[in-house]
């Protein structure tokens, strides 16, 4: 069983208000099973303390080639309970079995017999790679290679990343649940999650401008997208106002980047759009809800770091239009 | 299919990682076995929805990186799932798991 445990705590109230840190949080998975259990405050303004947590299973049948189309089965189960009196919204805990497939390919593809032999060697060669215990004499021939053979054998990894197609998509149903699982929704919907070419260059050009030139390289934004039926069981207020089934559009996108060599800066959009909502949703103004975080980690010590969140729109469960600052730290065991 | 050699495999595994750039400042051709799959932001901060995006995929190149050379190697998502896990030991497991 692998696992972790990372316990933060609040500072005062520095900037404007304290919200959304995490208290503790524990991260693992054994036997294909991932779990993450986190007791924070719920992100929402004067929101309460809770558990979220989050359990899935998923396995995929494949076989040697990754590339090509391949299917999945997934099972999760997550939600916030809050320790005290919830909200009655009914985004608060759900289950959700789905069907996947997901969709790889590179331009990287079998080489001749030749080739695989030239780069095995490399390999073998790479002084990366020696065990630095390993007083052995390295193969002569290894000296023969200049860098423009190295300069090769990255190459043929560069090659993997190159006209690389890789995309997930998913069928699933879901159950969405109010804290005390007495009001609920039946979802069917399906999604298509990605990395978005391109978008992160163009959002990584001022964090660029605060780093030295290293081996890091921002990874591309990552994005879901998806479609859902949902029939709600009965009266839904916060959303609906009225128990009758209707259409929501959702989406979700993460991204990471690094900036003055050492601070991580992450950000999220999430949001969902409600299709031919009943009048009261519309006077409400809640048929777009959808909210920005971005945090920064800055490293006190190897186990302690100060974290500042911003967060700004309609945050789930209530939807209320804000916009806050956070600061707390985080404290991490192993 | 060939079995890689645990050289060859600390080579693949380290070179990926490098040439992709998933490789943080101050790690170096002497030290990159001692990173942990956490330090590189795999999937950090996740989506929702598919939290496990990146380290799918990640494992798909390691795959496909196997199996164009000759090999076949087993899928190493579920350690690429524990953020404890240094460099070091993804090369050592994905050795041992060659099919």
């Amino acid at each position: 069983m692998i696992g972790r445990m990372r316990m933060c705590g609040c500072l005062c109230a520095l900037v404007t208000t304290l919200r959304g840190a995490t208290a503790a949080q524990i991260v693992g998975s054994a036997s294909g099973v991932t779990y993450d259990v986190d007791i924070r405050k719920a992100t929402e303004e004067n929101g309460a303390f809770g558990v979220d947590f989050d359990v899935r299973y998923d396995r995929e049948r494949s076989g040697p080639n990754p590339q090509g189309h391949h299917y999945g089965l997934g099972l999760r189960a997550g939600g916030f309970q809050a320790l005290g009196a919830g909200t009655g919204d009914v985004n608060e805990m759900f289950g959700e079995v789905a069907v996947r497939g997901r969709y790889y390919r590179s331009g990287l593809m079998s080489l001749p017999a030749w080739q695989q032999t030239r780069y095995l060697q490399l390999a073998e060669c790479d002084p990366a790679a020696r065990e630095p215990s390993d007083s052995t004499e390295p193969d002569p021939r290894c000296s023969e290679y200049t860098a423009a053979d190295w300069a090769e054998y990255n190459e043929l990894i560069r090659r993997l990343g190159k006209q690389r197609r890789f995309y997930s998509y998913d069928l699933h149903y879901r159950y969405e649940s109010t804290q005390d699982l007495t009001r609920g929704q039946n979802v069917f919907g399906l999604g298509v999650s990605g990395e978005v070419p391109r978008l992160a260059e163009a959002l990584d050009v001022i964090p660029a401008l605060t780093r030295d030139s290293s081996g890091f390289r921002p990874q591309e934004v990552r994005g879901y997208a998806g479609i859902d039926y949902v029939d709600p069981q009965s009266d839904v207020a916060l959303v609906l106002g009225a128990a009758s089934p209707f259409w929501r559009a959702r989406w979700e996108f993460a991204w990471n980047t690094q900036v003055f060599n050492a601070l991580v800066l992450r950000a999220t959009w999430y949001g969902h759009y409600l299709f031919a909502v009943p009048e009261p949703v519309k006077v409400a103004d809640r048929t777009f809800n959808a909210f920005l975080q971005v945090w920064l980690n800055y490293p006190v010590t190897s186990e302690t770091a100060l974290l500042i969140k911003y967060v700004t729109g309609r945050v789930p469960p209530e939807y209320e239009s804000t916009s806050m600052g956070s600061l707390g730290f985080s404290l991490t065991l192993q | 299919m060939a079995t890689f050699t645990p050289t060859q495999c600390r080579s693949l595994v380290y070179r990926y990682f490098l040439v992709e750039g998933w490789l943080p400042r101050g790690t170096t051709a002497q030290n990159w076995r001692d990173l942990t799959i956490r330090r590189m932001q795999i999937d950090d901060p996740p989506l929702p929805s598919d939290q496990d995006l990146q380290k799918r995929r990640i494992a798909l190149d390691l795959q496909n990186l196997f199996f164009v050379l000759g090999g076949e190697l087993e899928s190493p998502i579920d350690q690429l799932r524990d953020g404890t896990l240094t460099l070091g030991e993804l090369a050592q497991w994905c050795c041992g798991h060659q099919t």
